[in-house]
């Protein structure tokens, strides 16, 4: 459904997006990543239509942003970071405004209005003035515009932004209702989102794609060995040196906030857990928690654009 | 066309529900009022008496070219003063609120968009125009009706004269996103069209380029249609300096993509 070539874009010779390559199929959700100023923005311009690629094409349903524009247009809804509304104007007025401008006929118009407001819950605010709306109801009314005309594609920037914790939920919601009729493009720089919504992702960097590829897929990729977050009633010395001595066991190490909890590597040959568990109840430490960390997008993420894991741990 | 009048409308429809506009029109009326009290009681009666005295005169005098022609000349001058407060917003404001990008990717042409804007500015410029028509209506009631046809003439000059400042406004709007800096600028630019004609009378008007400077007054297009003649050069001046402008913000919302 969309499909993005070597893509360059540059802003007065400084490059924001370098050889972006990457395909999205039909009814499929994507999640675009990145730091604040990774080109997410930019590359979704250029999908838009908003503006043209320096180099490198970019086709939605079979059409290329800059050669068939208007066919392109047609077929996407899109929601910048900043929901683009016209404070002064009623959500019905509004509404009704964008599906004249998207061709929507006059007759359905009414009728699209009252489904995609339903659809995003916006039924009880059509008759209020967008401008006395919270911010949870503009980035609704933002999402309504971009669904207005029933596009194939919709490409929507940061779109939970801004939003409360329970506005995230429901606005992730929509989104994931909306996958399987429509192909879905959105940003976010916060991971969570991706891993509760995307069924595949794309990490980009100082305008370059880091990693690309469905979700599953990368979760399961770590780095090859295993790691293991281990809790005892009663701590000391010996505990760190005795499980180090444990073969297989690469590395121990104490989590200073918590007294007694250790985070260790294994180098992944066969399941220690049984041996680690034994040994600690031989000993009588106290065995508190023993838990196999699968390695998060999180990890993945900050590894790959290179931010330090943690405020070191 | 369809698209055109969306956004014309939404545009007209902008600018009732913002103070702004409701504080141009009072103000606009209140000088306009001064303008017309001046010319009629304060000049025309002055006139008269003049012409009491000597019948030559009074043979001369009538109310077209002394409370008409002097009344829609003042109302071009204020209109220069309103038009940059119309045309400030009209896409400075879509692009601070960020409303540029929904309408730069929606299927509508540029141009589309340009002419369905400048058409709702238009509009209200047009309304304003409408509502100073209640003065030859008081002439006529109180018992010297204005020649209707000469009329006629004024009220279209003074539309073109509207329609051109309001162009120039355009232009400056798609410039920045700063309505100030879109009212001086569409002001001094006005102005320029305004006064450029004088230049041409510098050295008693026989210089080079005083034709040219001349016919590029509006002023000088203006004093045609204020007699009450319809020239069909001045009409082509006024659609070729709006289509220009029309042009040119055009022209710059598009290659705004490009930066």
């Amino acid at each position: 459904m969309i499909e993005v070539e070597r893509l360059n874009k540059q802003f007065g010779g400084r490059p924001a997006v370098t050889d972006v390559s990457f395909t999205v199929s039909r009814g499929e959700i994507l999640g675009f990543l990145g730091p604040n100023g990774a080109g997410k923005t930019t590359t979704m311009r250029i999908l838009t239509c908003f503006m043209p690629a320096s180099s490198g094409t970019a086709r939605i349903a079979g059409f290329d942003v800059f050669e068939n524009s208007m066919e392109v247009r047609r077929r996407v809804g899109y929601l910048p970071e900043s929901p683009p509304l016209y404070g002064e104007m009623t959500v019905r007025a509004y509404l009704d405004f964008v599906a004249r401008l998207k061709g929507v006929a006059a007759r359905s118009v009414a009728g699209r209005i009252d489904y995609v407001a339903a659809r995003c819950g916006l039924t009880d605010v059509l008759g209020r003035v967008i401008e006395h709306l919270s911010r949870g109801f503009r980035q609704r009314v933002g999402l309504a515009q971009a669904l207005i005309n029933d596009p194939p594609v919709l490409i929507l920037d940061e779109p939970t932004v801004g939003l409360d914790p329970a506005q995230i939920v429901e606005i992730r919601q929509v989104i994931k209702s909306l996958a399987g009729e429509h192909t879905i493009v959105f940003s976010t720089h916060i991971l969570p989102e991706v891993t509760a919504t995307c069924s595949s992702v794309v990490i980009i960097n100082y305008g370059r794609i880091v990693v690309a590829g469905p979700l599953a897929a990368l979760a399961s990729g770590g780095s090859g060995g295993q790691q293991l977050r281990l809790q005892v009633a009663r701590d000391g010395e010996v505990v760190r040196q005795e499980l180090s001595a444990i073969p297989g066991v690469v590395s121990v190490q104490a989590e200073v906030e918590v007294p007694g909890a250790y985070s260790m590597s294994l180098d992944g040959a066969g399941d220690l857990r049984e041996r680690i568990a034994a040994r600690v109840v031989e000993r009588g430490w106290g065995l508190l928690e023993l838990t196999p960390i699968t390695p998060s997008l999180e990890d993945i993420y900050l590894s790959l654009t290179g931010s330090p894991a943690r405020p070191a741990a | 066309m369809r698209n055109v009048l969306t956004i014309m409308k939404r545009e007209l429809a902008a600018y009732f529900v913002s103070p702004m506009a409701y504080v141009i029109v009072t103000l606009f009326l209140f000088i306009v009022g001064w303008f017309f009290f001046r010319g009629l009681v304060l000049a025309y009666s002055f006139y008269s008496m003049q012409a009491m005295q000597n019948p030559m005169m009074a043979a001369q005098i009538n109310i077209h070219d002394i409370v008409v022609r002097n009344f829609y000349s003042n109302f071009a001058v204020l209109m220069m003063f309103v038009a940059p407060f119309l045309s400030m917003r009209i896409l400075a404001e879509e692009r601070r609120q960020g409303t540029s990008e929904l309408l730069l990717t929606m299927p509508i042409t540029t141009g589309q968009l340009v002419l369905g804007k400048y058409l709702g500015v238009l509009a209200f410029g047009a309304l304003i125009l409408a509502l100073t028509f209640q003065y030859p209506l008081y002439l006529s009631l109180m018992g010297a009706p204005p020649a209707w046809g000469p009329l006629g003439a004024v009220y279209l000059g003074s539309l073109l004269v509207v329609g051109a400042f309001l162009a120039v406004g355009l232009v400056a709007s798609s410039l920045t996103s700063n309505q100030i800096i879109a009212a001086v600028t569409t002001f001094i630019l006005c102005l320029v069209f305004w006064m450029i004609g004088f230049l041409g009378e510098v050295g008693g008007g026989g210089g080079p380029y005083s034709e040219l400077l001349k016919s590029l007054s509006i002023n000088n297009h203006l004093e045609d249609f204020l007699k009450g003649v319809v020239d069909s050069g001045s009409v082509v001046f006024f659609l070729m300096f709006i289509s220009f402008a029309l042009f040119l913000t055009q022209r710059v919302v598009d290659s705004s993509r490009w930066r």
